[in-house]
């Protein structure tokens, strides 16, 4: 090896910004240690445990918990229908929002107020939500009286397994739209007109203006929120807990009111902790899966 | 081994006994502040609470003790956290649906020995009755200072108007029975109105059934709590009554029918008698409280009950049973009275009550209160109680439909529930 | 999409959206009312839309019964500061893993990622244990630290890392050109770019603050300290029972501040939003 001819700077730009990134991502990335990795790891330790909070005892039981998981009986009837919750919720917000923003996107007076208005549950007490639903939703209530001015007789809907389910989903849904809303108006306002402009003059009917043209366009966006949706919609339960407590049956227990369940009601910590592992790793994959299916379904990532 | 806690306890009476002996000489650098958990956020409850802390600080000038409310739907899950955390409150208030999870848990330090000896407790005028649930093995574990009757209140309005017989009727001619109560029910619901309310059962909180199954004499389970009896004789005959007065009779709203008896338009409720406090104020109606109806067992009389216990763990736990000792003394139970139906027999007369229950006649106040404290059997209860909750709730939830096959319900429930009794 | 529609498809579209109105703004009503009615009127059924007597004095026994305006502030700076920290620091992480190029990038990244997938609940215990080993038990750090650092704070990361991804790159090479570091860079000429992107970081920032439950009734337990939506569950009688109409006073001061924000806030941001445009 001979030395190089010439003296070689040390503060090379590929230096420089290797101190540039871990400078700026620190705070972030000490945080996410501090904060979600080491509880994460105490989580998992727990789970190795069988911990009774009250009694106080807190013994070492290896994989117990792991096989209690699969032997669970309950289980499977918890994660089918926390599939159901979750893919219907999505579904359901991503389109009633891309509706919703396409209708205020709309050249109209006082649009603003309407804006405002399906904004404002995402604001409003979710005790007050909650609440009113649980009226609405009664079987002498709200939505039945309004079905029976036009002769229909309306379901039991808290008490049925099929329209309990609805029910949770449509209550969650309206709640927070809002917010994907808000993002899919700010995308399709980013749509440039020109486009729109281009598809007229060759005779593109409104629909289909609105599949080849503002869908592909807002299709990041689209990604984005879904992601956020789905992992949202895994973590719901207050209002379960609130409107049929898991019922009938366990047809609405989704896993995490199972976990809650377990470790905050039953007591039983470790197995509520190995529950969270569960929960963690399926919203792991299921992230995973959509951010690996960009590139096929979203239209421009560098 | 036993030497050693005998020592111990013999060192915490010590210190229980000392401080009431020469107060604050010795103890008056320690500073001392004691955390009590609530799930009551009320003004006058807490400025009463406030009141009794300050008495203790006259005899333990170094102790403060602190009253934290917490909200009563998250409360368990907070207190879990905060005992998982490692920050247990020195005080806890204790809901009777976990009573037996405390009791037994050895969370919590024992009461008897304490109370015995502080003087003036008087621990016999302490009725059983009240204490049998926060009790194992002889000692006391929790306080129970709120045992409230379960009684019927009455709308006479809504009843006359449907021309049916009102309780105090029935009451009068000696037919106060729980068929003639659902007759009367069944009458108000076919005229349009509500007949029978049972509050905040809501097909979900079951165990409030027992206001009504009691009088068929009929039990979840064994008095051990090991075996299953939902599929027993009783049971089965009681849920098939509850049943038919739901779905055949309209005598009480049925599933995803949730009215409040205190909107003025149904015929009665079950609850307990605190909640007077929710009668209209404005174009009140014609109202009356009376005992439950008997059924085919008989007299029968039904309380709910709320405890307060202090954590074994804590640094400060002997003085923490102290301030219990002293919170739940005579003259206090008397300022707890106030808001809390008492535990003391002392205090179950109707001149103590009705200087703390205005709105209730002293009619109301012998019938219902006083006996109803006085024979009232505890709302079921059993170790690990939320879990046997929920999955007894989920086999039920079959049998609130108009079809349902009772007894085979009820015998699937026993199946279900059978291995989390054995635990 | 956007032209000058004929008068039969604006009225269409009115009707369509006051239709479609019924279910986003009735329980919001339903508060409302509710907060001037006497409290046995409440839960009359059904229920009346227009209160068939009034009761105006819950509004002042919100302050009566509890420090209310102690708490609002409370709520107010924590948000404030749980809003600035994030948009300080997530920006900052997020053009880092967007636009700088360092060893392990990508691995970090994944990392933090971490935090967007768990629910507060799986945390919150091991979370109460590190903040008493700290002394911050019934103290507002936990309230602003976590979000800032933590789970909440990941979502404004990734937001901003795509937002920035997404930017034209020119302007960042010419200044690199000139000599001009990273860190200026980042201030002078990225972060004036970004603001639709912190625009809808910092509404969704401060909402969560604003709405945050389970964290304060955990951390919290002094009156004085207590956040909104912790205080509103503080409003019952002397039995336990929820003085409904009070605690829907204290909720309908808790949602119109942040609705009026919305109002005069959203022309701008969605606009702005969509000028550079949140790019997945």
């Amino acid at each position: 090896m001979t030395t190089p001819p010439r003296p070689h700077p040390f503060w090379t730009i590929e230096r420089r910004d290797a101190v540039a990134g871990y400078t700026f991502i620190a705070p972030q990335l000490i945080g996410t240690i501090v904060f979600v990795l080491i509880p994460l790891g105490l989580v998992f330790w727990y789970s190795l445990h069988e911990w009774n909070v009250l009694a106080n005892t807190f013994t070492f039981k290896g994989a117990a918990n792991y096989q209690h998981l699969l032997n669970d009986p309950a289980l499977p009837q918890v994660l089918v229908a926390s599939a159901i919750f979750s893919a219907c919720l999505v579904v359901l917000n991503m389109t009633l929002a891309i509706l919703l923003a396409v209708l205020l996107d709309q050249k109209l007076r006082g649009i603003t107020v309407f804006r405002t208005l399906f904004f404002s549950p995402v604001v409003v007490s979710l005790v007050a939500w909650t609440i009113v639903w649980g009226f609405l939703l009664q079987n002498n209530g709200g939505i039945n009286g309004f079905l029976q001015m036009f002769g229909i007789t309306g379901p039991n809907w808290l008490r049925n397994s099929t329209t309990a389910m609805i029910s949770v989903v449509v209550v969650q849904v309206f709640k927070n739209v809002g917010l994907n809303m808000i993002l899919f108006l700010a995308a399709l306002q980013g749509v440039p007109k020109e486009l729109y402009e281009a598809a007229r003059v060759d005779g593109a009917s409104p629909f289909k203006q609105f599949r080849r043209i503002t869908l592909p366009m807002i299709s990041p966006t689209i990604l984005l929120t879904s992601i956020i949706t789905i992992v949202g919609s895994l973590q719901v339960f207050a209002q379960i807990a609130v409107l049929t407590q898991g019922g009938p049956g366990f047809s609405t227990t989704v896993l995490v009111y199972y976990l809650y369940q377990q470790a905050f009601q039953f007591h039983f910590f470790g197995y509520g902790s190995t529950l969270s592992i569960l929960l963690f790793v399926i919203v792991a994959i299921l992230t995973f899966a959509q951010w690996q299916l960009r590139k096929r379904i979203v239209f421009y990532e560098n | 081994m036993s030497k050693l806690t005998s020592l111990k306890s013999a060192a915490a009476m010590a210190g229980i006994l000392v401080p009431l002996a020469w107060s604050g000489t010795t103890w008056a650098q320690d500073a001392i502040n004691l955390r009590m958990t609530t799930w009551s956020a009320n003004e006058a409850h807490l400025a009463m609470l406030n009141e009794i802390a300050a008495g203790f600080k006259e005899t333990h000038p170094n102790v403060t003790v602190t009253f934290e409310p917490l909200p009563f739907e998250s409360y368990t899950t907070t207190l879990t956290t905060q005992i998982a955390g490692g920050n247990p409150p020195d005080l806890a208030w204790i809901l009777e649906a976990t009573a037996a999870d405390f009791v037994n848990s050895g969370a919590l330090a024992p009461l008897t020995d304490a109370f015995t000896k502080t003087e003036g407790y008087d621990m016999a005028d302490v009725t059983q009755q009240a204490t049998a649930l926060w009790t194992k093995d002889g000692q006391l574990y929790a306080y129970p200072f709120s045992t409230s009757p379960f009684a019927l209140f009455v709308n006479n309005d809504v009843i006359k108007a449907a021309g049916a017989k009102t309780p105090a009727e029935l009451i009068a001619a000696d037919q106060w029975t729980w068929d003639n109560a659902f007759t009367t029910a069944s009458t108000v619901g076919k005229s349009g109105k509500t007949g029978l309310v049972l509050r905040d059962f809501k097909y979900q909180v079951w165990q409030n059934m027992a206001s009504i199954w009691d009088a068929w004499g009929a039990t979840p389970w064994s008095a051990d709590g090991k075996t299953c009896t939902f599929a027993d004789p009783a049971m089965v005959d009681a849920m098939t009554a509850i049943h038919k007065a739901i779905f055949t009779d309209k005598a009480m709203p049925g599933p995803g029918e949730d009215i409040d008896f205190f909107a003025g338009d149904t015929a009665m409720t079950i609850t307990q008698i605190s909640r007077a406090s929710l009668l209209p104020k404005e174009n009140a109606f014609d109202w009356d409280l009376v005992p439950l109806p008997k059924g085919p067992a008989g007299d029968y009389a039904v309380v709910g009950q709320a405890g307060v216990g202090a954590f074994a763990a804590g640094k400060n736990a002997e003085t923490a049973v102290a301030f219990l000792a002293y919170m739940t003394n005579p003259a206090n139970s008397q300022k707890l009275a106030q808001f809390f139906p008492p535990a003391r027999a002392s205090l179950l007369n109707s001149t103590t009550l009705a200087a703390t229950n205005k709105l209730l006649s002293a009619d109301q106040i012998e019938n219902v209160v006083i006996k109803g404290i006085a024979t009232g059997k505890v709302l079921p209860g059993h170790t690990n109680f939320a879990q046997i909750q929920q999955t007894v709730r989920a086999g039920l939830d079959a049998l609130w439909v108009p079809d349902a096959d009772v007894p085979a319900v009820l015998k699937s429930v026993c199946d279900s529930v059978t291995p989390m009794l054995a635990m | 999409m956007k032209t000058d529609l004929s008068p039969t498809i604006k009225t269409a579209l009115y009707g369509l959206m006051c239709v479609l109105l019924i279910p986003f703004v009735f329980p919001t009503w339903w508060m409302i009312t509710s907060s001037v009615k006497p409290i046995s009127d409440i839960f009359a059924f059904p229920p009346d839309l227009w209160p068939r007597r009034f009761d105006f004095t819950t509004y002042g026994k919100v302050f009566e019964l509890q420090p209310f305006a102690q708490q609002y502030w409370n709520s107010a700076y924590i948000a404030a500061i749980v809003t600035v920290g994030t948009m300080a620091f997530s920006s900052m992480a997020g053009y880092a893993f967007a636009r700088i190029k360092f060893p392990g990038a990508d691995f970090l990244f994944t990392i933090v990622l971490l935090g967007l997938l768990i629910p507060s609940e799986v945390t919150i215990v091991p979370l109460f244990q590190i903040f008493l080993k700290w002394g911050m038990i019934n103290t507002h750090w936990p309230l602003i630290l976590v979000p800032i650092f933590g789970a909440p704070s990941v979502f404004a990361t990734f937001v901003m890392r795509q937002f920035f991804i997404a930017l034209p790159g020119e302007l960042e090479e010419a200044a690199r050109v000139d000599g001009l570091g990273r860190f200026k860079i980042f201030w002078i000429i990225a972060l004036p770019l970004a603001k639709p992107a912190l625009g809808a970081v910092a509404i969704f920032t401060f909402l969560h603050s604003w709405n945050l439950y389970l964290e304060p009734i955990v951390f919290i337990s002094a009156k004085n300290m207590f956040t909104l939506p912790q205080a509103l569950t503080q409003f019952t009688d002397a039995y336990g029972g929820a003085m409904w109409n009070i605690q829907m006073a204290a909720a309908t001061m808790t949602a119109l501040p942040v609705l009026l924000v919305f109002i005069v806030a959203q022309k701008q941001f969605v606009e702005g939003l969509a000028h550079t445009g949140l790019k997945g």
